[in-house]
C-alpha cells in the first residue's frame, strides 16, 4: 500500500513538473500578463519600484492594478523599495502680520513635461488646510485658522486616506 | 574536518538540464544554488548526474557562467564584479531574462535572482504604462472609461 502511494506520488510529481515546464514554455514574456503568473518573482520585481511609479503602473492592466493594490504587496514594498524621490512641491503663501491663513494651496509636479499647477490635491480632506510638512509621501497639515474645531491631519494624497490628531492649542505658530 | 572541506572544494558534480544536456562543474560553483546544495546532502552517489528538471541546457549554461564568476570572487574587486554582472544581464534578451528568473528562483541562487529582478525593475522604471504593455506584450483589459477613472484618481501622477 505504501509502495503504491509512493508511486502515485511520484506520478503526480512528474505530472506537476511537466505542467510546470509547459506552463513556463507557454508563458514567456511574450504572451502573458507578465510575471503576475509567478507571484514570488513579481513581488520581487515590482516591490523594488518606488510608489510614484507604481501608481502609474496600475494603468497597465487589471492584473497589475490588483497586484499593486494588494495590502501584502504594499507592506513588502515599503520595506524593500528604494526611497521615493521628490515628485513635486507644495506651494502656499501666508500673511506676515495676520493670524488668518491663506487657503489657496498649489501642487507643482516636477517630473511633468510641461509645468502644470494643481490646486485640488488635498480636496479630499473635509476642510481647507495649511501644510506643515511631508515625509515619505505622507503630508501633515492643519485646519486653516480661523476654524471652529482645529485639527491636525496626516494624509496620503495618492490613496486619499487621512487621519486626524487632536490639536489643543489654537495658535498658528505652534 | 579540514581535510573533508578541501576535498569538498575539488569535487566535480554533473548537472543535467531538462533537455538532457550535461554540465560538469566544481562543487563550489554548483553549491551557490541552495536547491542543489540540499540535493547533494540527500545524494548517495555524488557521481550520478543531478537533474535540474525545469531548466533547459541553454539557460543552465548561462546560470553556470554566473555561478563560476561568483565562485571565484577573490580574483575580482567588488567594482569589477558589479560591472561584470551589469554586462551579463544587459546581454540577455527578454525571453532569456524570463527563463533565467525562473531558473534562479527554482535553483535558489540569491545573487542571480537579485541581479535579474533588479534588471527587469530598471527596465520598467523609465516606461509609461503604454510602453510597458508594448514591451512585455500585455493586453490592456481596461475599458476607456475605467482607464480614465484611474487617471482621474491622481491626475498629477500621470503627467510625466
Amino acid at each position: 500500500m505504501d509502495g503504491e502511494c509512493g508511486v502515485f506520488g511520484l506520478y503526480l510529481l512528474v505530472l506537476l513538473e511537466v505542467a510546470w515546464v509547459l506552463g513556463g514554455l507557454l508563458c514567456t514574456f511574450q504572451d502573458m500578463d507578465l510575471f503576475l503568473l509567478n507571484t514570488d518573482i513579481s513581488y520581487n520585481i515590482l516591490s523594488r519600484l518606488p510608489a510614484d511609479i507604481l501608481v502609474q503602473l496600475k494603468m497597465v492592466s487589471k492584473g497589475w492594478q490588483h497586484f499593486i493594490a494588494d495590502p501584502d504587496f504594499m507592506r513588502l514594498q515599503m520595506k524593500t523599495a528604494e526611497p521615493i524621490s521628490i515628485s513635486g512641491y507644495f506651494f502656499q503663501e501666508k500673511y506676515l502680520y495676520c493670524d488668518i491663513d491663506v487657503e489657496k494651496l498649489s501642487y507643482i509636479p516636477i517630473k511633468a513635461k510641461e509645468t502644470k499647477i494643481y490646486q485640488n490635491i488635498l480636496e479630499f480632506l473635509p476642510e481647507k488646510v495649511t501644510i506643515l510638512g511631508s515625509s515619505n509621501g505622507l503630508v501633515c497639515c492643519r485646519s486653516c485658522i480661523p476654524s471652529p474645531d482645529p485639527l491636525i491631519y496626516i494624509c496620503n494624497p495618492v490613496s486619499k486616506k487621512w487621519m486626524t490628531v487632536k490639536w489643543d492649542r489654537i495658535n498658528r505658530k505652534d | 574536518m579540514a581535510s573533508t572541506s578541501t576535498s569538498t572544494l575539488s569535487r566535480k558534480l554533473i548537472l543535467k538540464s531538462s533537455d538532457g544536456e550535461k554540465f560538469e562543474v566544481d562543487e563550489n560553483v554548483a553549491m551557490q544554488s541552495q536547491t542543489i546544495k540540499h540535493m547533494i546532502e540527500d545524494l548517495d552517489d555524488i557521481n550520478s548526474p543531478i537533474p535540474v528538471s525545469i531548466v533547459t541546457g541553454t539557460i543552465l549554461s548561462k546560470v553556470i557562467e554566473y555561478c563560476k564568476k561568483h565562485a571565484t570572487e577573490d580574483s575580482d574587486s567588488d567594482e569589477q564584479l558589479k560591472q561584470w554582472d551589469k554586462e551579463y544581464a544587459n546581454n540577455m534578451d527578454l525571453n532569456t531574462l524570463y527563463y533565467l528568473l525562473l531558473a534562479a528562483n527554482y535553483m535558489e541562487i540569491k545573487g542571480l535572482l537579485e541581479l535579474i529582478t533588479q534588471c527587469v525593475a530598471d527596465m520598467i522604471k523609465g516606461k509609461s504604462p503604454e510602453e510597458i504593455r508594448a514591451h512585455f506584450n500585455i493586453k490592456n483589459d481596461f475599458t476607456p472609461q475605467e482607464e480614465a477613472n484611474i487617471r482621474n484618481e491622481n491626475p498629477w501622477a500621470f503627467e510625466n
